[in-house]
């Protein structure tokens, strides 16, 4: 599978202006623009916090008030870096601060005594399960990732380099658009043809409970 | 459970494919700045818009990394919980932009020049100034240079002593009156006078050709002398 081999290089994170758009709205007060920022960064920022946290059951709550940190600081982003270079910041200092708490606070929780009973990469692999989820949670997350591999594959060669080259080489619109040899719209068509038909498979996996909305 | 807040009474018109399309360009930061307004204030009354949103950033997250797989579940919880906070925060504003908004951006983009950017443009420039100066130096040191060759060697050391440092010495101060001589029809100048004159063409802007001339009119008439 060639996408596999692209996946382990890193993507470009070379449009730091990517999110400016948003950023702009939500520092004329678009709340659902920051919303939008969250749905985009919730999961980096969690994995990111996991790795630092080894009570699993505090890395939502750090996550969640990292970005509670990031709406509060908006208005002061210049936009020197990246919006997710700035988040990620906020969400190590957050981390780092929580872990100070918890050396000062007794009441640990059973996640983080059990982390702390047992260091080895063993113990840390069995505490994967993170935020309170269950194993169906986890065995779901790997179904999802199954399905778009699944999807990518699936798609014609055309659709598959469109987003491969957007969404893991990080490359713009113009830079596909020159590799391809096609003009920039139809680099934009394909990247949305692609990622209507990953996500009609993914669609019976990402069924929320009754009356839950986005 | 519901977890929206601030939904329209009325039912939206969903999100055409056209309007789709223009997400997907969002999610990559190539939607024209024209098209935000519109697909925003849509957006937040589509739900079907919200949840292509979260499933386009989800693809994107899976391809790059199988370990940022997730449920919607997890993800939509997440976000419940954090509109709560959220909702509890006083809302942002920074200062609206002044209405020569181009002029500020412009402004803010000059500031937010890249410094490594900065760098590699200013050699450049600096580059095409220092070029023709030191074109200009080389071509007064060849100048100076003859001139001290061909005059004899007593007045050159005497005019080093008098002048320590290459600043030239003030003709009335230097003690010897600058004299002009005629020999066997050419006319010859004191050395003294000519090494004032080269130090004051290289600190004047005058002409570099006019200086140059002056002394290949100066060495013709010498070398007959010789």
């Amino acid at each position: 599978m060639a996408h596999h081999t692209w996946r382990h290089r890193p993507a470009r994170m070379n449009a730091p202006d990517a999110d400016a758009p948003l950023i702009e709205r939500v520092k004329l007060g678009d709340v659902k623009a920051f919303e939008m920022l969250v749905v985009k960064y919730q999961r980096r920022i969690e994995r990111l916090i996991g790795r630092m946290v080894r009570d699993v059951d505090l890395v939502p709550d750090i996550a969640q008030e990292t970005f509670i940190r990031a709406y509060r600081a908006i208005p002061q982003f210049r936009g020197d870096s990246a919006f997710y270079t700035w988040l990620y910041r906020i969400a190590v200092n957050t981390a780092k601060k929580a872990l100070v708490e918890l050396k000062r606070d007794p009441l640990v929780t059973d996640s983080a005594r059990a982390s702390r009973d047992d260091d080895d990469e063993t113990s840390r692999a069995e505490n994967e399960l993170t935020d309170g989820e269950t194993p169906e949670a986890v065995l779901a997350s790997k179904q999802v990732a199954a399905t778009v591999n699944a999807a990518i594959e699936a798609l014609s060669e055309d659709l598959r380099q469109a987003i491969t080259l957007r969404e893991i080489e990080g490359l713009s619109y113009e830079e596909i658009a020159d590799l391809m040899n096609c003009p920039i719209g139809t680099v934009r068509s394909r990247i949305f043809r692609a990622r209507e038909a990953i996500a009609l498979r993914l669609k019976p996996l990402l069924g929320t409970r009754d009356g839950a909305r986005w | 459970m519901s977890i929206e807040s601030g939904q329209s009474a009325g039912k939206p018109r969903g999100f055409s494919h056209d309007e789709h399309e223009q997400l997907s360009a969002l999610v990559d930061g190539e939607l024209e700045p024209t098209a935000l307004t519109g697909l925003l204030s849509q957006w937040r009354d589509d739900e079907g818009a919200r949840s292509r949103w979260h499933g386009y950033q989800l693809i994107g997250d899976v391809l790059r990394s199988e370990d940022l797989a997730s449920t919607a579940r997890h993800d939509l919880d997440f976000l419940a919980s954090l509109r709560l906070k959220l909702a509890a925060e006083p809302v942002v504003l920074a200062p609206s932009p002044a209405p020569h908004s181009h002029l500020q951006s412009q402004s803010q983009a000059a500031q937010e020049i890249d410094p490594s950017k900065v760098t590699r443009l200013m050699p450049r420039r600096w580059s095409r100034w220092s070029a023709s100066a030191a074109m200009a130096a080389g071509l007064a040191v060849l100048v100076v240079g003859t001139v001290n060759l061909m005059r004899p060697a007593a007045p050159s050391a005497e005019l080093a002593t008098a002048a320590p440092g290459n600043v030239p010495a003030p003709l009335q101060t230097s003690g010897l009156e600058p004299s002009v001589q005629v020999i066997s029809g050419s006319l010859i100048r004191d050395a003294r006078l000519d090494s004032y004159l080269a130090a004051h063409q290289q600190l004047s802007g005058g002409s570099m050709l006019g200086g140059h001339a002056a002394y290949v009119r100066r060495a013709a008439a010498d070398m007959p002398a010789r």
